[in-house]
Formats: C-alpha cells, structure tokens, sequence
C-alpha cells in the first residue's frame, strides 16, 4: 500500500496536491495563480492584436485610429515589391522544408539504431546549432562564401541557395526533434515482424512505419516551413541584393517608419504562421490509425 | 525514449545501415563546422588597404576587443541578456506552475496558444512593442489616460529588455512546464500529509524539482539573447546597440570581415563558458542541497 492511500481520502483531487483546500474551492493562492495566467496570455497576445487591429485603420497613422477600412491590406497585396517578397519568401521556405524535412527524417529513423556514441556525436552536433545565435551560424556561412568566392570559386555568390541552405541547417533540427519524438512514442516491434513474415525493409518501412509517422513528419515539415518563412537574421546576411524575403522587406519598411501597409503585411504574415503551428500541432495530434489493422 | 529491442540490434539491419547518418554528417561538418573554422581563421587575419582579408595570424582584432566601445556593448549586451532570462523566469515560473498543476483539460489548448507567438515572426513581435512603446504610442495613450507621465523607452535599453521577455518567455516556460509536469503529485501530497506548510512544499519541493526545468529554460532564452540582433535593430533604433548589431555592422558596413570575426568568436567563447560555469555551479548547489535536506 502507498502513503496515499492510508492518508487520502478518496474525495481528494490527488491531481491538484498543492490546494490546501481539499473540498474544491479555490483558494487565494489559486485565484493569483489564474489572475496571472491570464494576464501572461494577455501580455503575449495583446501586442500582436494591436498590430492586427491597427492593420484595419483607416487613417495613416499607427497609433490613432481613423475608422475601420481594409484598405491596407489590398494596397500591401498591389504593392510589388511586397508580392516579389512573398514570392521569394515561399520559393525558398519551399526549397528549405523539403530538403530538411528529408535531411531530419533519415537522421531520425536512423539514430534510433545507431549506437550510444555515434548518437551522441551526431545530436551534439545537430543541436550545437540552434544552441549558438542565431546570427554566429549566420556570419560563419557569409565567411565561408567571401572566402569561396575569392579563392578560385569566383562563381559562388549571395543568392537563393545560400539562404536555403542557411535555413537547412537551423530547420533540420526542429525536423529532427519532431520526428525523433514521434519514433520514440512507437512499437518498432511491428516492422520486425513485418520483416519475419517475408517483407522486404523497405516494404515494412512504408507499409508499417510510415502511416503511423507521417503526421510527425508533416508536423515538422510545416514548423520549419514557418521557422523559414519567419526568418531574418540568417537571410538578412546571407540574401545578397537581389533576394529579398518578406521578413527582409518588411524590415527595411519599418525603417523608414511604421505604417498601415506594413501592419497589414505583418498580420498576413501572423495569420500563415498561425495555420502552420496549428496545422502542425493537429497533425502530431493525430491518433494512431494504423493498429487495428 | 524507447530504444530498438536490442534482440533485434544484431540482427538484420534492413534500411538501417549508418550510411543514412552520412548526409547529416556532410551537411553539418560543411556548413556548420568549417563555416565556424573560417570565422577563427579570418579573425586572425586583418583588413587590407582595399578592404581585402590579409591572412596571417594577428591577435590586433581580439585586442580590440577589449577596446573601450566593444568592451562596453559586449557587457551592456549580456547584463540585458541576464536581465531578460532572470526577469523570463520570475515571470514564467506562475505561468508554468498553473499550467502543470492548475490547468486541467485547458492544458493542451493553452500550450499550443503559448507557442504560437513563438512561432511568429520576431520581426511583427518586435515591431508590435514598437507601436507600443514609442512617444504616441499605446502605452503612453494609456498613462496618459490615468493621468501618470509618459515614458520614453523605445530606443533605449528597456524596450529591448522588453523586447526580449516577450519574445523568449515561451522558450523559458516551456521547459519548466515539463519539468514541473514530471513532478508525481503523490510526493507533494505526502509532504503535506506530514505536516509540510504549503510554502515549505514549493520552495522545497516544487521548484528544486524543477531545476533541470529552470536550467533548460534559462539557457534557451539567455544564450540566443546575448546574441541578438532584430530586437535591439527594431526596438534600439540603432542607438541602443547589442553585441549583435556590432557585429553585423562590421561584417556589412565596415566591411571589416576579421574584425568581425573575432567579435563574433569572443561572443562564442563567452557564451561556451557561460554555460560551462552556469552548468557546473548548478550541479554544484545541487550537491549541497541534498545532503542538508
């Protein structure tokens, strides 16, 4: 018998140890404890509502309000630097998911078997990245191809590629996390004997493994396709001057000063990232369809 | 984490063969590792007359270092770092006790409604406080409204500190939340039963539980902190500075890539042995912890 069930009545909502009231009333203690929830979710999401109500301002200022008009928001979208910016923004999040949900998706699958050290070596190195700033990952790229660039491989310069692949090695590792914990959380069991009744590893993969790892998959997909679209730090260096992403465009408007067009652009961009979080979060939240089969 | 069986290690290896390690290996070692290898080898070189890279091996850039401007950014940079991570944990600790303990059903929701503005772009986060923050802005409308002066901390040193709560609060709660999720209720509940107050069980308890938590939490805010470049560029407006915008100054403006270089190589090494000494002090007071209780 355990502690608790000599001590405990049964009434008493074990889950919630911390109550000196036992009946259910919430206590002082317990009504700061939501006071302070709720002020925090306010607090982080009250910001984002000034930019989204403001993006909805008629006049031209940012912080007077001048009635409701969406305006702003068919001006940003006629605005062609702006499409030029999305555009280059979507092509190369495109470029970098695909390529690192490929990249994290093998590591995954694979550090599962790998033995203790080589999985250690390989983790500190794939996590050693997001461990540093951002912008030291950033500034080591740009070095790497200034030097490229003047010791015999002149034709290596600032572009789409040295952005997808700055992204690569930041988005590789959300991929990685993600898929690594969807691995843990299944029977592996499954595919062996997939394997003794005659199929082949590869037929196992797909037929066994994968449709119960695919949401984990797309999951992490679509967070480093918002972790790339969202970017600015290692595309601001490594983008040269004729790729300009959204973030990078955006950036340079604030500059010059706030106004409604860029609130507009701002909350696009806030709305795409919104469906990306959730859309991950509802695809890793997907049951596990595969076993009464 | 669950692990292959290990009845089935040495079996049939199937898809698995280390060789889907390589690509991660290659990518890694060739754009993170030699990147990094540049940067020490171009910060022991110098700028020559037409702004080419001089190599040799010259310690005159990290000597500059500790020049007065550097030096003085580079403490102001991590003393706002510090402050942000100390103020992220007072701030976040509530919010990640109601979550594990208080929030019942709520929970999963909540979570996902902490880390979508993580995942939106810094750039519209920062740009948020801006409207916020500035003379005609948001806050000052309302201390106007209450009849309390205006406050001037845009483009100075707290609305960055601002800045960077706001943006890494959900990196420090994420991880105390799980910290504090693992904590077995059954052992607080048995405190109490012998008599512990309901503070002796968080102080106690609760929180020296929740170490690795707080540990993890601070090392996710304070080291992408230090190293910060679009809060201070946003909510600094260029004439607060952080060790970020120093550097990246460097790279683009001055076009002094090794001076550049061996800022950014400084930063590294401070932040490395940051952590070094964080990790090794916390061990440390764990030790005496345990044998006084």
């Amino acid at each position: 018998m355990s502690i608790s069930e000599l001590t405990v009545a049964p009434t008493v909502d074990v889950t919630d140890p911390t109550r000196p009231e036992q009946r259910g009333r919430p206590s002082a203690a317990d009504r700061g404890l939501r006071f302070w929830a709720v002020s925090m979710f306010v607090f982080l999401y009250a910001p984002i509502a000034v930019v989204i109500v403001f993006a909805f301002n008629g006049g031209r200022f940012v912080s007077i309000w001048d009635g409701f008009s969406a305006k702003w928001f068919s001006v940003a979208v006629q605005d062609a630097a702006m499409r030029s910016a999305i555009w280059t923004s979507l092509l190369i999040a495109v470029l970098a998911t695909a390529i690192s949900t490929v990249l994290g998706t093998m590591t995954a699958w694979q550090l599962e078997r790998t033995g203790r050290r080589l999985r250690g070596a390989t983790d500190a190195f794939s996590y050693a990245r997001i461990m540093l700033p951002e912008l030291v990952g950033a500034l080591g790229l740009l070095v790497f191809v200034l030097f490229l660039q003047t010791n015999g491989f002149g034709f290596v310069e600032l572009g789409l590629a040295t952005v997808v692949i700055g992204h690569v090695t930041w988005s590789f590792t959300y991929v990685l996390l993600v898929v690594r914990a969807r691995l843990a959380g299944m029977d592996h069991t499954l595919r062996e004997a997939a394997m003794d009744l005659g199929a082949s590893p590869v037929s196992a993969f797909r037929r066994v493994i994968l449709p119960d790892l695919w949401p984990g998959i797309a999951g992490g997909a679509l967070l480093a396709f918002t972790f790339s679209f969202d970017d600015f730090v290692t595309t601001f260096f490594l983008s040269g001057p004729g790729v300009t992403t959204l973030p990078v465009q955006l950036f340079s408007r604030i500059r010059f000063g706030l106004t409604p067009e860029v609130n507009a652009m701002a909350t696009m961009l806030f709305v795409l990232t919104v469906a990306g979080v959730v859309g991950a979060t509802l695809l890793l939240r997907r049951g596990r369809g595969g076993h009464d089969r | 984490m669950s692990a292959v069986p290990t009845e089935t290690k040495g079996r049939r290896r199937g898809l698995s063969g280390n060789w889907l390690l390589v690509p991660n290996w290659i990518w890694t070692l060739l754009f993170f590792v030699v990147p990094l290898i540049f940067m020490v080898v171009y910060s022991l070189g110098t700028r020559g007359t037409y702004g080419e890279v001089v190599f040799g091996f010259d310690l005159g850039n990290y000597a500059r270092v500790f020049d007065g401007l550097y030096l003085e950014v580079f403490l102001r940079s991590i003393a706002m770092a510090l402050g942000a991570t100390v103020l992220c944990v007072l701030v976040g600790f509530p919010l990640a006790y109601y979550l594990a303990f208080k929030a019942g059903p709520k929970r999963n929701a909540l979570l996902v409604g902490l880390m979508i503005p993580f995942f939106t772009s810094l750039l519209v986060r920062s740009y948020a406080w801006m409207g916020i923050l500035n003379d005609e802005g948001l806050l000052n409308d309302v201390l106007r409204l209450v009849g309390l002066p205006d406050l001037h901390l845009l483009n100075r040193w707290p609305a960055i500190v601002i800045g960077m709560v706001y943006s890494y609060l959900p990196m420090m709660v994420l991880p105390l939340f799980v910290a504090l999720d693992r904590i077995d209720p059954e052992l607080l509940n048995a405190a109490r039963d012998l008599g512990a107050t309901p503070r002796h069980v968080l102080q106690r308890i609760t929180i020296r539980l929740a170490v690795p938590g707080i540990v993890a939490g601070t090392l996710l805010v304070a080291i992408p902190a230090t190293g910060e470049y679009l809060i201070p560029a946003l909510l600094g407006g260029g004439k607060e500075l952080m060790i970020g915008n120093l550097i990246g100054n460097e790279f683009i403006q001055s076009q002094n890539w090794p001076l550049g270089s061996a800022l950014s190589v400084v930063l590294m090494i401070v932040l490395l042995a940051g952590v070094a000494a964080y990790l090794r002090s916390g061990a440390a007071a764990d030790g005496r912890t345990e044998t006084r209780a």
